[in-house]
């Protein structure tokens, strides 16, 4: 690279559904597991070092087990509480007694730091086996990130794992540079929710990020409640025992497991829907329609208990939700969720909200720059349906025109390849927050260094 | 292959008996005893690699020895300094150390780091030339750091700025605030001349406008658009079918006159267009008293061909679908600088006009000119020219300086009369042939007509004075709608029909109702009118047989 020049530093990047981590300078993250960690309050011993579960530990491969440790700045209640928790990163495939899952993120920002720490600690222990106090870190924040947020993410970074230099950058920034771009309309749709920012030269302005919850995880759960809906139950792994009686031939028996946590089955359950969601749904070309969709042929999915499954007309219905998000009333158990959220629009909406919040000059270059990016924009004909959309409600003056990646893997990981190149590249080198800086100015000047 | 099987032993052909190193003749092409050619210095494997050829470059000349680096080149993890961080930063990265020797220097990528130059006042500077109503120090400072945080970047620093000041507003203040600074230090105004903030002041009013009407462009939806231009389809199909019954007329007008690069037909959408036609007078009218100021030079010669400048074009964007109709009347306004013709009346024609019939405008000098023209062609080159000569000699103008109503009828009267005159000096000729040719040969037959159906060869051959007593009796059943018809030349010819003898009025028919034809009025009369067009080929007919006769 003749722009670059590696100083090893890691770039991290904690999204709602996974967290991607890695060295700079690399083409995709080394370590990629799923925010959601497993949580087991224990009351009772204070340090919660060695309390026995019910039956007996048995570590897994990935599996962890991980102490809060002392949180600095923290008052004193709630390091008594936070000591009676234990952290399961990265072991959600084995099931637990009284284990929760608690999301890390909620609405794109962090919601419990300790699950931010545990994360991290796994990503530079486990995974990356690097010792934090010899590599500059950049990570990725949402564009919509508080400043109280950034302070904390900061100290615990300093004062904690002793970093030498710090970066916090925005994803939508990370996206665009991973495109080559300074100048775009970033159309980021992950797990939890759809975020559209405006990239100007390199700065995301703020008034023109547009936000919705719709996001894989609402889709995933439309998909949970329309199978559930055919009467056809979804059965966590765990739940079950299947056998070969004759060859062939399987019998499945349930297991009563009482202690299972209602979030670890419902956890567990969307997964398995997830991989539904991923497998058969596709975007429909143009406007779904019930009528046109009627006769469509099903596509079969086998659960993993054996029950086949056929999907039909929902194959395009539910990823029509991003486009239309008031089909959700049409689907059963999702009416209740359309409700709640009150008016969510659509993403073609959301797009052209975006850019005509923005100043008029730079309106032309955002139309012909829309970057799509994230896990949920892997999904087929998701980039061409939305270029139709647009080109239809758009100005003629303005060129639209929607990019993405064709590499599905470099679609998901594009907030993490865009730190990637910005950590590796010379010019760069003098951007980082080091270690005196903030001993010197405090974690506000963080505001000024990574704007 | 060959060398392989050599190696190991097995024979190169399949054919027992034949032994080891038997080389196949055909092998390489070359008769078996040569011997193989091999350039020296490489052995025979390698040579055999690059296919037995010479390589067409030579990539390395193998026969030298490079004598190999006496350095020790090595990698090392070394932490570098970056002269662009001001907190010594230590980190490191790969660098390549020759005999022990770091690479010493500044950070290769330090050299692009680079930063907009922006003005730095002092306290007391702001004090004596920088106090402003709409801003305060602490504004003023904070915009100047973050140009200088942002390089200069107004759209994000607005993005950042606390308080809601537009990308305008901190502009005008960056740029006054700089331009002062700048004219309040230099010594003198020639050496800061050419300084480019002093050269071009920020224009904060244009700038908004600018903003304004580039938003409205852009905002304007797909949906939005197709409206618009389905009014504007809209329009244009009623124009269309208002513009059908004549559209024989338009399209002879048309082709006499040249639109100028404008294909639009030439008509107003609806009554509503109305108030936007009175709109768009002053502004043509505006143009047109242009034209006449210049025309205002000795009449009688032709105006030189670009003395008028059209009319500027129609405003763009958002007032498209309002000025569509005037912008349609402009097309006929601009038709008229190149016929290089005054429309001082076309107001009133307008208005004349709206009442009585559909709107149409039309720029009376051009029109004029078109209807001579059609009278010409109908009267034949060699008649108009005459009628012109005949013109001249009285002292007529044969091109009217100031086109008005009355004006440019009393030209077609003119015209017409004199055609009347001539028409008859000629039958009188004929006449007074015939008279001397029956003087001579009572038998004789005077008009061959071949051609003629029986009613007009039955006509024919009867006198002039009955031919003359039945064209007047229809043209008494004529002359009156034809004094009626609105307009133009009507009047004229009406008066002019009762002033000369009925033949006369006959003939006056003729044009006027040619020329009612080409008014965008007075269907009726062309219904009226056609017991007469049987008089017109007769009296062609008639000039035809004299050219034999004479």
């Amino acid at each position: 690279m003749y722009g670059g020049d590696e100083v090893s530093a890691l770039v991290i990047d904690v999204g709602w559904n996974t967290c991607k981590a890695g060295y700079a300078g690399e083409d995709a993250p080394k370590a990629v597991f799923p925010s959601l960690v497993g949580v087991i309050e224990k009351s009772g011993a204070a340090d919660g070092s060695a309390a026995a579960l019910g039956n007996g530990d048995v570590e897994m491969g990935d599996a962890e087990e991980k102490r809060t440790g002392n949180k600095p700045g923290g008052d004193g209640n709630d390091k008594a509480r936070k000591a009676n928790r234990k952290l399961y990163v990265n072991a959600l495939g084995f099931r637990r007694d009284f284990m929760e899952v608690v999301p890390t993120v909620k609405e794109g920002l962090v919601a419990d730091w300790d699950l931010v720490e545990g994360l991290w600690e796994h990503a530079f222990r486990e995974r990356l086996l690097v010792d934090p106090r010899e590599h500059p870190m950049l990570l990725a924040e949402p564009s919509h990130n508080t400043n109280s947020s950034r302070e904390t993410t900061v100290e615990l970074m300093f004062e904690k794992h002793q970093v030498p230099a710090l970066f916090l950058a925005k994803n939508a920034v990370l996206t665009s540079f991973a495109s080559g771009r300074a100048t775009s309309l970033v159309v980021d749709s992950g797990g939890g929710s759809t975020t559209v920012a405006a990239v100007h030269d390199g700065y995301v302005l703020r008034k023109a990020i547009v936000r919705s919850p719709i996001g894989g995880d609402a889709l995933t759960e439309a998909m949970l409640n329309t199978v559930e809906s055919m009467n056809v139950m979804i059965k966590p792994r765990y739940s079950f025992k299947r056998t070969e009686v004759r060859l062939g031939e399987f019998r499945v028996t349930d297991l009563d497991l009482p202690n299972t946590t209602e979030s670890y089955r419902r956890y567990q359950q969307r997964c398995i829907a997830a991989d539904i969601k991923e497998s058969v749904c596709r975007v429909a070309d143009s406007t779904f329609e019930e009528k046109q969709y009627q006769n469509i042929p099903t596509q079969p999915y086998e659960l993993p208990d054996g029950n086949i499954v056929e999907i039909g007309a929902d194959r395009f219905r539910i990823p029509e939700i991003i486009f239309n998000p008031s089909i959700l009333k049409s689907i059963p158990g999702m009416e209740k969720v359309a409700e709640e959220q009150g008016r969510i629009s659509g993403l073609p909406t959301m797009v052209l909200e975006s850019i005509n919040k923005c100043d008029a000059d730079i309106r032309r270059e955002l139309f012909s720059g829309i970057l799509l990016a994230g896990g949920n924009a892997v999904m087929t004909q998701m980039k061409e349906r939305l270029e139709k959309e647009l080109m239809e409600e758009a100005p003629q003056a303005a060129r639209v025109k929607v990019i993405s990646s064709g590499n599905n893997i470099e679609r998901r990981f594009s907030v993490w390849i865009g730190g990637s190149i910005l950590a590796s590249l010379g010019s760069f080198q003098q951007m980082w927050m080091s270690k005196p800086e903030y001993e010197e100015n405090g974690p506000s000047f963080v505001h000024r260094k990574c704007p | 292959m060959a060398d392989v099987k050599d190696i190991m032993g097995i024979p190169k052909t399949s054919i027992p008996g034949v032994g080891v190193g038997v080389a196949n003749p055909r092998i390489r092409g070359r008769e078996p005893g040569q011997k193989k050619v091999l350039p020296e210095g490489i052995s025979r494997e390698v040579y055999a690699l690059t296919g037995g050829l010479a390589p067409i470059m030579p990539s390395v000349d193998f026969r030298k020895r490079r004598p190999l680096s006496t350095k020790k080149v090595e990698w090392r993890w070394t932490a570098f300094k970056n002269s662009g961080r001001k907190d010594g930063l230590l980190l490191h990265h790969w660098a390549r150390v020759v005999d022990g020797a770091v690479p010493q220097g500044d950070y290769m990528f330090a050299k692009y780091n680079k930063f907009v130059d922006v003005v730095k006042y002092t306290d007391e500077e702001y004090h004596r030339l920088l106090e402003d109503k709409t801003w305060t120090k602490e504004e003023t400072d904070k915009l100047f750091e973050m140009c200088v945080r942002f390089d200069l970047r107004f759209i994000v620093i607005a993005d950042k700025f606390g308080s809601e000041r537009t990308v305008e507003e901190l502009k005008q203040r960056y740029y006054s605030v700089s331009r002062q600074v700048i004219l309040a230090r230099a010594s003198s105004f020639e050496e800061v001349k050419d300084h480019p903030l002093v050269k071009e002041p920020y224009n904060y009013a244009h700038e908004v406008e600018r903003k304004k009407a580039l938003a409205m462009v852009l905002s304007q939806t797909r949906k939005q658009e197709r409206d618009e231009a389905e009014v504007l389809a809209e329009a244009r199909r009623i124009a269309e079918a208002r513009k059908g019954p004549k559209a024989e007329a338009a399209e002879e007008a048309k082709q006499r006159t040249p639109p100028a690069g404008v294909a639009t037909p030439p008509a107003k959408g609806g009554g509503g267009a109305g108030a936007a036609v009175i709109a768009t007078t002053p502004v043509g009218g505006g143009g047109s008293w242009a034209e006449q100021a210049t025309a205002a030079t000795p009449a009688g010669s032709d105006p030189p061909p670009s003395s008028v400048p059209p009319p500027p074009p129609p405003p763009p964007g958002a007032a498209a679908p309002a000025a569509t109709p005037s912008g349609s009347s402009r097309p006929r306004v601009q038709a008229a600088p190149p016929r290089k013709k005054h429309d001082k009346n076309r107001a009133s024609s307008d208005h004349g006009q709206q009442e009585k019939q559909p709107p149409r405008v039309f720029s009376r000098g051009s029109r004029l000119q078109t209807q001579l023209q059609g009278l010409a062609s109908e009267v034949g080159a060699r008649m108009s020219k005459r009628i012109d000569a005949f013109l001249q000699e009285h002292g007529v103008r044969v091109k009217p300086k100031c086109p008005t109503k009355a004006v440019c009828a009393e030209q077609l009267a003119i015209r017409r009369d004199l055609l009347t005159l001539l028409n008859l000096q000629k039958r009188l000729q004929l006449k007074e042939n015939e008279l001397s040719v029956l003087s001579v040969n009572p038998q004789a037959d005077l008009h061959q007509q071949t051609l003629s159906t029986p009613k007009r060869s039955h006509r024919a051959v009867v006198d002039g004075g009955e031919r003359v007593a039945t064209r007047a009796t229809s043209t008494s059943v004529v002359t009156t709608p034809v004094a009626g018809s609105s307009g133009g030349g009507g009047g004229g010819s009406g008066g002019g029909a009762d002033a000369e003898p009925p033949p006369s009025a006959v003939v006056t028919e003729r044009p006027s109702k040619r020329s009612d034809k080409r008014k965008a009025s007075s269907r009726s009369t062309e219904q009226q009118t056609s017991p007469s067009p049987q008089t017109q080929p007769q009296q062609k007919r008639a000039r035809k047989m004299r050219v034999p006769e004479d």
